[in-house]
């Protein structure tokens, strides 16, 4: 996988994020949904292999066709009517629709968070938030490095506790159970033991003296300014949509969609936005190409 | 010195006060009451903003420091080890201890964390800062209960069944049905508490099965290390 758009400085990515789940979390306008949905769809056939999105969509679809009926059956508002259901209630297309848009929404709002989960990595995480919450990104390093730690520790305890006949992998219920909470506790009291050490060790290398500093690979340079700049130019231009009506909508009694300039505006906008990651990595690869027949 | 963070303290609930307001004022109006999801997801966010100044303002030393993170690994590597058996769950019974043998702000720094930390292996999503808060408010109120007390198992595991059934369970029963599409009424709600009693169940069993197999092993550990440490 050789995205360009997750090299990018942390900050961009975290930002443009944060505005796209916004986005999809902000507007029911049916326009609006499909650009979101396609648009994160095809970030992620960029971000995975082409298994795990066709697992995906198994999933995706029968889910949104299950709430898009799941809402017909429980509300029966709107103005359209289908058919009527055994109990006498009308089942209406409104209903439908609603349901189907919420869905579609769900949908796009998870294959967001697929992307955010392989772009958006733990040291990035730890370098945004690293220099404002200097104790709570702390907490969370150290506990990320010893989580591997006491995997292996508790697999040297089993091992251990097994040649002497206190496995917990035979016997009876009650004495696996016993052998695990023993393994356990002996874990608990490795572990807050050499934690201890840790935390004299660090104290002795001055933690605390001073302001903490952190080895980063990240830069922000031109790219990552015309890329804000370019971000916010797009949401001034979505704003200004969303202010003068582009995205009002109305699914009860009847679908009432804004179908005016503002709308085009910020769907023009929307698009761009929520696909600059792909037109990033099209641009790369096209760049890398056009190289490679020059040479 | 002290009152200057005092005061600051009642100028941040304020502000977060003010920000609620602000918040649901923007969603009955703007948006027209139509943005369940995102008004209660930016709300979950907010509430956890005291908790984290705090911490941060205390200074903690670097020995409760790690000890806290011991604990958060603890919890994440025990939830990985059960993950085959759906919602059986250490975590918020070890949390508990937690806020229990510290104190009730650890006891919400630790479920917070652990629920962050356990997504990056579980995979992140809307329902992150639900979880976060969840557990956070089990193990912040397990502490304001008991801490600095003598602990008896049976008011503990009482605690932990219903902390989980009802804190954590109706909490995240809630975002839920949020998260999903249909008109909010009070008749979805229940439906979304009836199907989801099962899972609450579960997790509420499991909490308690394992409140009562490390209460011995964490807690005398935890006080013995505060002991021979002088911590706090």
């Amino acid at each position: 996988m050789n995205d360009t758009f997750s090299k990018l400085h942390p900050a961009v990515t975290f930002f443009y994020f944060i505005i796209v789940l916004l986005m999809t979390m902000l507007t029911m306008h049916p326009i609006f949904l499909i650009i979101g949905f396609i648009s994160s769809f095809c970030y992620c056939c960029f971000l995975k292999p082409w298994q795990k999105i066709i697992k995906m969509i198994c999933w995706l679809i029968p889910m949104i066709l299950f709430l898009g009926c799941f809402n017909a059956f429980f509300s029966h508002a709107g103005i359209t009517m289908l058919f009527y259901l055994p109990n006498g209630n009308p089942v209406t297309m409104e209903a439908f629709l609603y349901g189907l848009a919420t869905a579609t929404m769900f949908a796009a709002m998870y294959m967001w968070f697929i992307c955010y989960n392989t772009v958006m990595t733990t040291d990035k995480f730890l370098y945004l938030f690293g220099k404002k919450l200097p104790s709570v990104s702390l907490l969370l390093s150290l506990s990320l490095r010893f989580i591997p730690r006491f995997r292996t520790r508790i697999c040297q305890i089993t091992q251990a506790q097994e040649q002497i006949g206190r496995g917990n992998r035979e016997g009876n219920l009650k004495k696996r159970l016993q052998c695990s909470a023993r393994i356990f506790s002996i874990a608990v009291t490795w572990a807050l033991e050499s934690g201890i050490i840790t935390a004299d060790s660090m104290k002795s290398r001055g933690y605390g003296a001073g302001k903490r500093t952190s080895f980063s690979v990240y830069h922000w340079e031109m790219r990552e300014k015309m890329l804000v700049t370019m971000m916010i130019l797009l949401l001034l231009g979505l704003g200004i949509a969303v202010g003068t009506g582009g995205i009002t909508v109305k699914y009860y009694p009847a679908i009432v969609f804004s179908q005016n300039g503002a709308m085009i505006c910020g769907c023009i906008c929307y698009t761009v936005f929520s696909l600059l990651p792909v037109i990033i990595n099209g641009k790369e690869a096209f760049v890398w190409k056009h190289l490679k027949l020059d040479t | 010195m002290h009152s200057e963070i005092k005061k600051r303290k009642i100028y941040l609930m304020v502000l977060i006060l003010l920000a609620i307001c602000i918040l649901l004022m923007i969603s009955t109006t703007v948006w027209e009451n139509r943005k369940y999801y995102l008004t209660s997801f930016l709300m979950a966010i907010l509430m956890m903003v005291p908790f984290v100044w705090r911490f941060e303002h205390k200074k903690p030393n670097v020995r409760e420091l790690v000890l806290l993170a011991t604990m958060i690994a603890l919890a994440v590597v025990g939830r990985a080890a059960f993950s085959w058996f759906p919602q059986c769950k250490p975590v918020c019974a070890i949390i508990i201890l937690v806020g229990i043998a510290l104190n009730p702000e650890a006891g919400f720094i630790a479920g917070a964390a652990a629920a962050l930390i356990s997504n990056f292996f579980f995979g992140q999503g809307p329902w992150t800062p639900w979880q976060m808060l969840g557990t956070g408010l089990v193990g912040f109120i397990g502490g304001l209960l008991f801490n600095k007390k003598k602990v008896k198992l049976f008011p503990l595991l009482l605690y932990g069944f219903f902390s989980v059934l009802l804190i954590y369970g109706l909490l995240l029963d809630t975002a839920s049905l949020l998260m999903f599409p249909s008109e909010i009424s009070w008749e979805a709600l229940l439906a979304m508490y009836i199907s989801g009693i099962v899972f609450n169940l579960v997790h509420a069993i499991a909490t308690v099965l394992f409140l009562w197999l490390l209460k011995k092993a964490i807690l005398s550990k935890l006080d013995r290390l505060q002991q021979k440490y002088e911590l706090d």
